[in-house]
């Protein structure tokens, strides 16, 4: 992270919501020191980062040197709200958060603050830590974890802030440029591994319809992807027999298989053959599709340079089928290649591709899965599908925990 | 907005939902792999072979070595309870000594296969002997042994509220845990990733339940999603 990255914190913003006490401060790019008259209370002021702390990013910490604690070290490290009167010390205000050098102690909306942390003066490295997946703030000093000092952290935007009062006070705040005295990354991994702990106490149904629901979704998955000397042991060893492979859902998968080797293999008749056994009605039910497969028949004419008997069967089938605008556009690409000596390498030559069939197998496919009541995707495809997009969901409505998950992100949720 | 419906919830129709679905890429090989993993960790060898062979995907560890785990795991689920614990025995003496839950556990399975067979007597007696001192000293033991003992009150077991200890499912609950016992003490990874994933699954449900109406997942065994409340009519 580059202190040009306006994403993130990286400076502190002169003047950023003070009602007068801003000129109190020399403000230059990390470091402040205070300037002002520092007699009493009133004399305070705060300045916050250019920006807030990214709202999905689950762990957030920065730190800032005690360059000097100048006369009393009235000097307060925290976190805090764009709304928040900056003429204040952090934490005496609501939605402010602030440890305190001369006292050591923990403020939030209140001006006593209660008992924290040991004191800090010149020569400290003072580590502010917000943790977003348990809404905690902690502080750490020269690098040793001084525990949480606040809980229910909840405000969306907040800011790192650093405040002071007196003559000479000087800070220098590390948001990232420079390695940190504490070891951030493993309080990630900490706050991971407690995020897990959490997960895995969710309960999860023991039993599924007829005997355990990790049984049932396995032999599921098998039967759906034709692994049907598994499923058989499955159903024996886990599932106590209670379920079994018919003869017909083994025919129907070896069935369609066949129809997806046959187009793809550009057999289309007895691709069409099959689908009809497998789904009697199915092209009919799928006028487009019947069109593309049509259309894949004039190909195969095409490719063997039959022109006779593709310009005859352009016209006795292909015209009068295509009904759609997509049809007749589909149509007119497909007659076009006849006007080439290779048409392969004509305009429209992918028609004749690979790719195209494979892409109209897996509609036929669906469309024949569709038409005898079954299912596209196996249980546990499905909620894979599911858990991704339950995960990207949450993080896009800014749920911090999110980037925590190992299985969050395309393509990761059933992956290990 | 619906009653009941927190003006804060994002609705999320089923047919915006379908397309982010759509969009999701699962790789087969990914499949396989949590598979043959829950297989593996499970100690169902056969099964394991045979996807091998079917599917490609390899085991990862050697099957020849989850051989006992298997044999332990089967006796458990055909109800030879007392061979399970020999053979643990013979593995490794200090896995039911130090799991106290789990051999009470095991117990208790001994004591639902001798009501299932119908040895009513042989029960008490064996109840009475092992079950109950050990209730004495763990009051989540007795309620658990409690629950077990009023098996012999119903005729028709299966129809009981206490049906589910009679389940084959049960059988597999006590057969995992053993099985995880074993994996600990053989330092490997007791639990399966399958479970986890649907864990995380529920989890996250519940989490977006609170910022959003969308198409639920509740039905894990087939993997259907009910209608988001916002697609439902307003009868109001």
């Amino acid at each position: 992270m580059t202190s040009n990255d306006r994403s993130s914190p990286s400076y502190w913003e002169k003047g950023s919501g003070s009602r007068g006490n801003s000129r109190h401060l020399e403000v230059t790019g990390q470091r402040v020191k205070y300037i002002g008259p520092g007699s009493a209370d009133k004399d305070a002021a705060c300045v916050r980062a250019n920006t807030y702390v990214p709202p999905s990013q689950a762990i957030y910490y920065f730190e800032v040197q005690i360059v000097s604690k100048g006369r009393d070290g009235y000097i307060g490290v925290g976190f805090c709200t764009a709304d928040v009167n900056m003429d204040r010390l952090p934490g005496w205000e609501p939605q402010s958060y602030g440890y305190h050098g001369d006292d050591g102690n923990a403020f939030r909306s209140d001006g006593k603050g209660r008992r924290y942390g040991p004191t800090f003066g010149t020569g400290d490295v003072i580590g502010s830590l917000l943790n977003r997946a348990e809404q905690t703030i902690a502080y750490f000093k020269n690098g040793i974890d001084l525990g949480t000092a606040f809980i229910g952290v909840a405000e969306e935007k907040l800011y790192p802030c650093v405040g002071m009062q007196t003559h000479e006070e000087e800070v220098l705040a590390n948001f990232g440029d420079a390695p940190f005295k504490a070891d951030v990354d493993s309080m990630r991994v900490e706050a991971a591994r407690r995020l897990e702990a959490q997960i895995r106490q969710t309960e999860l149904p023991g039993r599924g319809k007829v005997g355990s629901l990790m049984a049932e979704m396995i032999f599921d998955y098998m039967v759906h992807n034709s692994y049907f000397e598994s499923a058989a042991v499955v159903a024996r060893d886990l599932l106590d027999g209670a379920v079994e492979v018919s003869p017909k859902d083994r025919d129907e998968v070896r069935l369609r298989a066949g129809v997806a080797e046959a187009l793809i293999a550009g057999h289309i008749e007895d691709a069409m053959s099959t689908a009809e056994r497998v789904a009697p009605g199915v092209l009919q039910a799928h006028p487009s599709i019947l069109f593309r497969l049509h259309c894949q028949k004039f190909m195969e004419l095409v490719r063997q340079r039959d022109d006779e008997a593709a310009m005859a069967f352009g016209r006795s089938v292909l015209v009068k089928a295509a009904s759609t605008g997509e049809d007749q556009e589909l149509l007119q690409d497909a007659l076009s290649l006849l006007g080439y000596n290779d048409p392969a390498s004509s305009p429209c030559g992918n028609l004749l591709g690979t790719k195209v069939r494979e892409d109209l197998a897996k509609l036929l496919i669906a469309a024949i899965l569709k038409h005898t009541g079954r299912r596209e995707q196996s249980a546990m495809e499905r909620i894979g599908c599911q858990l991704e997009t339950s995960l990207g969901t949450l993080l896009s409505l800014g749920d911090p925990r999110i980037s925590l998950i190992d299985n969050a992100g395309p393509g990761n949720a059933l992956k290990y | 907005m619906g009653r009941g419906e927190s003006p804060d919830k994002k609705k999320i129709l089923t047919k915006e939902w379908d397309l982010k679905l759509s969009a999701v890429k699962i790789r087969k090989e990914d499949m396989n792999r949590l598979v043959m993993n829950f297989l593996v960790t499970e100690g169902y060898v056969e099964a394991a072979q045979t996807f091998e062979k079917e599917s490609g995907t390899l085991p990862g560890i050697d099957l020849g070595a989850i051989t006992d785990r298997m044999e332990i795991r089967k006796a458990v689920q055909s109800g030879n309870v007392e061979e399970a614990i020999e053979r643990v025995n013979d593995l490794n003496p200090e896995i039911l000594e130090e799991k106290q839950q789990l051999s009470f556990h095991l117990q208790q399975q001994r004591l639902i296969e001798l009501i299932r067979q119908g040895k009513t007597e042989d029960a008490l007696e064996f109840a009475q002997e092992y079950l109950a001192p050990r209730g004495e000293e763990n009051p989540a033991f007795l309620e658990e042994l409690e629950r077990t003992m009023a098996l012999l009150a119903f005729e028709d077991t299966r129809s009981s509220p206490v049906a589910d200890l009679m389940d084959i499912s049960q059988r597999q609950k006590t057969a995992s845990e053993l099985n995880a016992a074993i994996l600990s003490s053989q330092c490997q990874e007791r639990e399966p990733r399958l479970p986890g994933l649907l864990k995380l699954l529920l989890w996250a449900q519940n989490q977006l339940d609170s910022k959003a109406n969308y198409p639920r997942m509740n039905d894990l065994v087939t993997g259907t999603l009910s209608e988001p409340t916002s697609d439902v009519p307003n009868v109001y």
